[in-house]
């Protein structure tokens, strides 16, 4: 028995390492933050957390497999905006528009990551740049489509549907949804051997480049829920929805979580600690009455300060290698 | 056989011209505001900022470091400066002196971090970015501030070309003494080895680090110097001042023939007329009176292209060796 | 100009963890002479012009002794003031500048105008221009380094080891990828250089030219010096006998080959990477050797018919029981395994536990058909049998592989494969760097698998191994198929015939 909970120690060393931090962080907050223990809080930080959580999910995907894809934000605006567009462009709307609204919002959400997959696996061409044009790209669709002006309101359905116990409910099961084919199916495993060695993942037989387009195909449809997300909050959709620096706080929620950013670790369900842990810090800064910019600062520094951790450990295990 | 592929390099190398005509065509025919000296001086003025900060990573680029930190450097600099006259009385130049001092100090860290430490570039650079960006707002109070006693500098023309602004020679200035340095001296050249070849540059006895440092060191500079160039242009320090530029110097300096990967780029013409195409799509299609939500997205069209014939390059460039 | 430098090698020794690549080796080199090195592969010849080139440091009791005194080449920086240029197989340049910066990149701040920070580039252009015209090269300095030929860029190196003042060069199989022109003119810049006093070291696989350019002649096997003559005092049959030692016999194995069942039949291949045509035939069975020496283009071939490599031309038929159909190569992959040459470079994901490695060549044995949910506990199982029957030595199927030694890393490839039961299974040196127990163990499962049924192409450079553990044996030689032995006619002697017959058509 006792052998048993090692092992599990030993494996999940990232898992009881983020729980850690964050019940350290409830703690305090518990303590110095009246009325933090509330049930309406709760839910409401967890659903604030949803949209980079959601995001977080497909990039573990991403930066496992050795990639990068920073148009996440973006193209969750341009696929909300799309979808809110078609759904306001009828005089009377119905349940079924709604309906056809979400599906048009995944399916964008999709169909941007398959460009990018299509240009990253097929093309070879490089990812970071890649997406980087896709950032630009889809911003500029959700500014053309839902600029100055804004869209109209979309009907309360939505936002009764999807409100907050809806959410984190969903976040929950696509969590360990998204966990479990990383790491329980063949999808997920080759996956992880993508990102440790393509080149050995090839010569095992793995399609490599198959893989690598349903891998930017899901991070489009993460991006895409964490729209869905942020519609039911404000019940529309605008270019603002998603500001080009809130990749950082993704990319850092996966950071903390554990995930490598040269590929072959990490799991999803870190990076969605790792999503709690960054929106955390920035709620509790808030509650304590801090401003905004230090909390930047203090994930800023979070950030360097996890790299530099990753590196001095892959310092020391190169050097007792050789 | 080898003339053929000569052949294909130097279209290649011209496409940056040509891609800058294409645009002058475009907008001339548009409409007859666009090629006014006016509108030259202006948009090549206003977008100084712009052009030094494109010059400023390219150095990065050269010895192959993707610096995200440059807009975030820039801003500082301004920054200091601003407050400095506003608030301290100091006189302009030493205020300026004092801003591009900041920036090469920035420009240093991100030196120890990436070159020292052996940290993953891009992620130090976003970290760095962001908390420049926080640091900067908390000191600034998040409120903007103007700047009066900057508006002779703006407004200094000689009057006999048209209204030739007199700052213009600051940047026409730096991006020659970049481009002299990069093709002229044993430095500029080590850089371009350094970023072609690490590991053979380290054997034939180049001091890869201290390059590679210096690089970093002089972006900080000249972004400490596009930081002041940028609050007189403007005539004021805004807190989103500069923001998204280092995404915009870097698709410019692509644009203009420098790659990714390092060891190939140039000042002139290359991140010099990358700046001017991105700077000039804007200018045309003010001046047509395009909304100027479409502006990302025309840019991140072109972008995609040349990324794309950059990733053309660099397999025609790899098949020929082989 | 004279050179007169005289280099001395005493008792040079180099060990790596369990195993010794050099071991007091002892010779001499003197101004004005070509020296030619050779031995099979692993023999050691990379290792002493590696230590020679500053790449490595010697065991205790290695003396270099030049011109008399003692010196420590620490790194390739001291062997360069040494006066020692290392000119690499693989033509290591700047691919995206120019020629003469290429050239002159070791010191360029020598190249500052006076009282300058500028280049004087017409000076840099000049010192080039009549480096290269003392090779004979009619390059025009200016061109982009990466639009040369492989014999241009190794012009580049030469010019750069010359422009350094180097006075001993080590050539380490320059002609490898030369033209016949290329290669006439490197043997005449060699001459040149002999002729003004220069060392050279040659390193080679193609014996010919060993007799064309060298004038001595240094045999390596297994870390020893095991010859030593002028060039003029042997031929090819004694030099033969230098690098390879005493004939072997053969061992036992039962052939089961189904003579008239041919399973593989690869027509007329040509790739990015193997230009000239090929074609072969394997039955069911058969364990088919690829012989050649190392550069002859045999894992070329191998990645080209696989699809790692790309492939222009050629047709691929495969079928069990004789009954043989066209395939494309992903089809052919489904009934195949490869070991690589490479292991750390793609055979294996270092970070990953020997489970995950075994198990990555068929994860759908082990996924259920509808999700593709893994059974990680039958992926466990599995793994810990076929390790035992391929005596992979580590503590557990968990173990992380980086962890393991080089032999047992070889044998959980091995497994992996196994774990896959193909038909047919390519191997590419499948014994290379394992230590000699491993070795009969690696063999002898081998022998077992074809046994039962499956059929090998097993890539080889070591002679004594091809001949114990082969059929039949296909020869190649600079991209081409150049002759076929059956096992009853195996000796060391039809096996190098083919080679040397090959390069003796090629002479004329």
């Amino acid at each position: 028995m006792l052998n048993k909970i090692k092992l599990f120690g030993q494996r999940n060393k990232q898992l009881l390492g983020m729980i850690g931090a964050i019940a350290v962080m409830i703690l305090v907050l518990s303590i110095t933050v009246e009325n933090f223990m509330t049930w309406t809080n709760i839910t409401n930080l967890l659903a604030q957390v949803a949209p980079i959580a959601f995001m977080a999910t497909g990039i573990t995907f991403v930066l496992i497999s050795g990639g990068m894809d920073i148009s996440g934000p973006s193209v969750m605006a341009a696929s909300s905006v799309l979808a809110v567009a078609f759904i306001t462009s009828f005089e009377v709307v119905t349940g079924v528009h709604l309906v056809i609204g979400c599906i048009i919002l995944l399916l964008s959400g999709g169909l941007f990551g398959l460009i990018n997959g299509v240009a990253i696996a097929k093309l070879k061409m490089v990812p970071l740049v890649v997406t980087l044009s896709m950032m630009t790209v889809a911003t500029g669709i959700a500014t053309v489509l839902g600029g100055a002006k804004g869209l109209p309101t979309i009907p309360s359905t939505f936002a009764d549907i999807f409100n907050k116990y809806t959410i984190i409910g969903l976040l929950f099961v696509i969590t360990w949804l998204l966990d479990f084919i990383l790491t329980g199916t063949a999808f997920g495993r080759k996956v992880y051997y993508i990102g440790n060695k393509e080149e050995t993942a090839k010569v095992s037989g793995i399609q490599t480049d198959t893989v690598l387009l349903k891998v930017y195909i899901l991070c489009g449809v993460c991006a895409a829920l964490a729209g869905i997300a942020n519609v039911a909050i404000i019940s529309t959709a605008r270019a603002s929805m998603g500001p080009q620096s809130q990749i950082l706080d993704v990319v850092s929620a996966a950071v903390i979580g554990g995930v490598a950013v040269n590929g072959g670790k990490g799991r999803v369900r870190d990076a969605v600690l790792g999503a709690f842990l960054i929106v955390g810090i920035n709620n509790i800064m808030n509650l304590i009455g801090v401003s905004d910019y230090y909390t930047t600062l203090i994930k800023g520094s979070i950030i360097i300060f996890a790299m530099g951790i990753e590196s001095i450990k892959t310092y020391y295990s190169s050097r007792a290698r050789a | 056989m080898r003339t053929k592929k000569f052949k294909l390099d130097h279209i290649l190398q011209y496409s940056t011209y040509f891609v800058l005509a294409l645009i002058f065509v475009v907008f001339t025919i548009g409409s007859d505001k666009f090629l006014t000296l006016r509108n030259m001086y202006t948009t090549i003025f206003n977008g100084g900022p712009l052009i030094l900060i494109t010059c400023a990573v390219t150095f990065a680029l050269l010895v192959g470091v993707i610096d995200l930190s440059v807009g975030a450097m820039g801003y500082a600099s301004g920054c200091l400066a601003g407050i400095l006259i506003k608030n301290y009385d100091t006189p302009i130049l030493l205020a300026f002196l004092a801003g591009i001092a900041l920036a090469t100090f920035i420009g240093w860290l991100n030196s120890l971090f990436i070159v020292r430490f052996k940290m993953n570039a891009l992620l130090v650079s976003m970290g760095m970015m962001l908390v420049i960006r926080a640091a900067t707002k908390i000191i600034t109070n998040d409120k903007t501030i103007s700047l009066f006693n900057l508006s002779f500098l703006r407004q200094a023309k000689i009057d006999a070309l048209g209204g030739f602004p007199l700052l213009l020679f600051v940047v026409i200035f730096i991006v020659i003494v970049c481009s002299v340095v990069l093709n002229r001296t044993a430095f500029g050249r080590k850089l371009l080895l350094v970023g072609s070849n690490e590991k053979v540059a380290k054997d034939i006895g180049i001091n890869t680090d201290r390059i590679k440092s210096a690089a970093l060191i002089i972006c900080g500079a000249i972004c400490g110097i596009a930081g002041c160039f940028w609050i007189i242009t403007l005539g004021s320090v805004v807190v989103t001042g500069l923001i998204s530029y280092e995404f915009l110097a870097i698709a410019a300096a692509v644009l203009g023939g420098t790659s990714l990967l390092g060891g190939r780029g140039s000042f002139y013409p290359g991140s010099f007329v990358g700046a001017l195409i991105l700077l000039f799509i804007a200018s045309g299609m003010a001046i047509m009176g395009i909304s100027p939500y479409a502006i990302p997205f025309v840019r991140g069209v072109i972008i995609f292209i040349a990324m794309y014939i950059d990733s053309l390059r660099y397999k025609a460039m790899m098949s020929a060796s082989n | 100009m004279e050179k007169k430098l005289s280099l001395q090698l005493n008792n040079i020794s180099m060990s790596f963890p369990g195993v010794k690549a050099l071991n007091d080796v002892t010779f001499c080199a003197n101004p004005g002479e070509v020296l030619g090195l050779v031995g099979v592969n692993g023999a050691g010849k990379s290792t002493l012009m590696n230590i020679l080139g500053g790449l490595l440091q010697p065991d205790k009791g290695a003396e270099i002794i030049i011109n008399g005194e003692k010196v420590k080449i620490k790194n390739p920086k001291v062997a360069e003031e040494l006066g020692i240029a290392f000119i690499h197989q693989e033509v290591a340049a700047f691919d995206t500048m120019n020629v003469f910066e290429n050239v002159l990149a070791y010191d360029l701040n020598k190249w500052r105008k006076k009282g300058s920070l500028f280049l004087n580039k017409k000076a840099m252009r000049e010192e080039v221009k009549r480096h290269l015209e003392a090779l004979d090269c009619r390059l025009d300095v200016d061109t982009p380094a990466h639009s040369l030929t492989v014999g241009e860029k190794q012009m580049v190196q030469i010019a750069r080891a010359l422009s350094q003042g180097g006075q001993i060069l080590l050539f380490d199989e320059p002609t490898a990828s030369l033209s016949d022109n290329e290669t006439q003119k490197l043997f005449e810049i060699i001459r040149n250089l002999r002729s003004r006093g220069y060392i050279i070291f040659y390193i080679t696989h193609y014996l010919d030219e060993v007799f064309e350019i060298c004038d001595r002649v240094i045999a390596l096997r297994d870390g020893q010096k095991t010859g030593e003559a002028p060039v003029s005092e042997i031929n090819k049959e004694k030099l033969v006998d230098m690098m390879i030692g005493s004939v072997v016999e053969t061992a036992e194995r039962k052939d089961v080959r189904d003579k008239d069942a041919v399973i593989l039949r690869v027509e007329n291949i040509t790739g990015v990477k193997f230009p000239k045509k090929i074609s072969f035939n394997l039955h069911e069975g058969e364990i088919l050797g690829v012989w050649g020496l190392l550069g002859s283009g045999r894992s070329e071939l191998f990645n080209t018919l696989l699809g790692i490599d790309r492939k222009i031309d050629g047709k691929v038929f495969f079928g069990k029981n004789g009954d043989l159909k066209e395939v494309t190569q992903k089809e052919l992959y489904t009934h195949v395994g490869y070991l690589t040459e490479g292991r750390h470079h793609d055979g294996l994901f270092l970070d990953m536990p020997i489970s995950k490695n075994i198990t990555s060549s068929l994860l759908s044995k082990f996924a259920s058909r509808l999700l593709g949910i893994l059974n990680t506990r039958r992926e466990n199982e599995e793994s810990r049998t076929i390790m035992k029957q391929v005596n992979v030595k580590a503590v557990d199927e968990n173990m992380i592989v980086s962890k393991l030694s080089g032999g047992n890393q070889q044998k959980v490839i091995i497994a992996k494969w196994f774990l896959k039961n193909p038909d047919i299974l390519f191997m590419d040196e499948p014994t290379k760097g394992v230590d000699v127990g491993a070795k009969n163990e690696i063999q002898n499962l081998i022998f077992e698998k074809s046994e039962n049924g499956m059929s090998f192409v097993v890539i080889s450079s070591e002679l004594e191994e091809i001949i114990n553990l082969c059929d039949r044996i296909i020869v190649i030689s600079e991209g081409k198929l150049v002759g076929e032995v059956e096992r009853e006619d195996f000796s060391k002697k039809s096996l190098m015939a083919g080679i040397v017959k090959q390069e003796n058509n090629y002479e004329n």
